[in-house]
């Protein structure tokens, strides 16, 4: 899973990242954060989104637009990367905070699903199940799990 | 502690990945969003389980 990324800093328990995205409206500051949800099984969710520049807080509420979505989401596998070496080969969920945002999850994962299925296994949730993930199907959350 | 590298690389793809360890990487643990989406995904799981996982059973 060699895809072009940003570099990125980690915490030193490896819960919280951060990488600037650079595209057209500048320099943005983005935020990753592993909070552990559940205990059986093992679960944690992932939390993404722009840093705000007054608190250096995370929230996904803002929408960026930096014309780099393949790399920044790229760059996010990475640190599930990191996080699973350190943690184990646990769940990660995902999701979106709207529908708009999960899809673009979805888009960016379909983009890179032959090359994150090298490391992961992904599942998109749909119609009550949990299923592989196919391209071009609609889900509304996410399951990764390292192989 | 100043930054350090880590590489680690996937025996299964030769991926690699190598993350600048910092202290100074803030831990948003409790940052607002990050404790809201954490509920969210709690309440998530809970109202629609885990069928169709390996390991779990289909409806």
């Amino acid at each position: 899973m060699n895809l072009k990324r940003y570099p990125y800093f980690a915490s030193n328990n490896f819960q919280n990242y951060y990488f600037y995205s650079n595209g057209p409206n500048g320099q943005i500051k983005k935020g990753v954060r592993f909070s552990k949800m559940s205990d059986h099984p093992v679960m944690y969710n992932l939390a993404f989104g722009d840093m705000s520049q007054d608190a250096d807080t995370i929230d996904d509420l803002v929408i960026s637009n930096n014309n780099d979505r393949n790399i920044v989401l790229a760059t996010v596998a990475n640190t599930i990367f990191d996080f699973t070496e350190n943690y184990g080969n646990h769940y990660i969920f995902a999701k979106g905070s709207t529908p708009s945002r999960t899809r673009l999850y979805q888009i960016g994962i379909g983009a890179m699903l032959v090359d994150i299925n090298l490391d992961f296994d992904v599942y998109g949730f749909k119609d009550g199940l949990w299923r592989s993930f196919q391209k071009n199907v609609n889900y509304t959350a996410f399951l990764v799990k390292r192989k | 502690m100043p930054a350090v590298k880590k590489e680690i690389i996937s025996k299964k793809s030769g991926y690699y990945s190598n993350a600048i360890v910092s202290d100074k990487v803030k831990d948003h643990a409790n940052d607002p969003f990050v404790l809201k989406k954490l509920e969210e995904a709690k309440a998530f799981i809970r109202e629609n389980g885990l069928n169709g996982l390996p390991g779990h059973s289909k409806k």
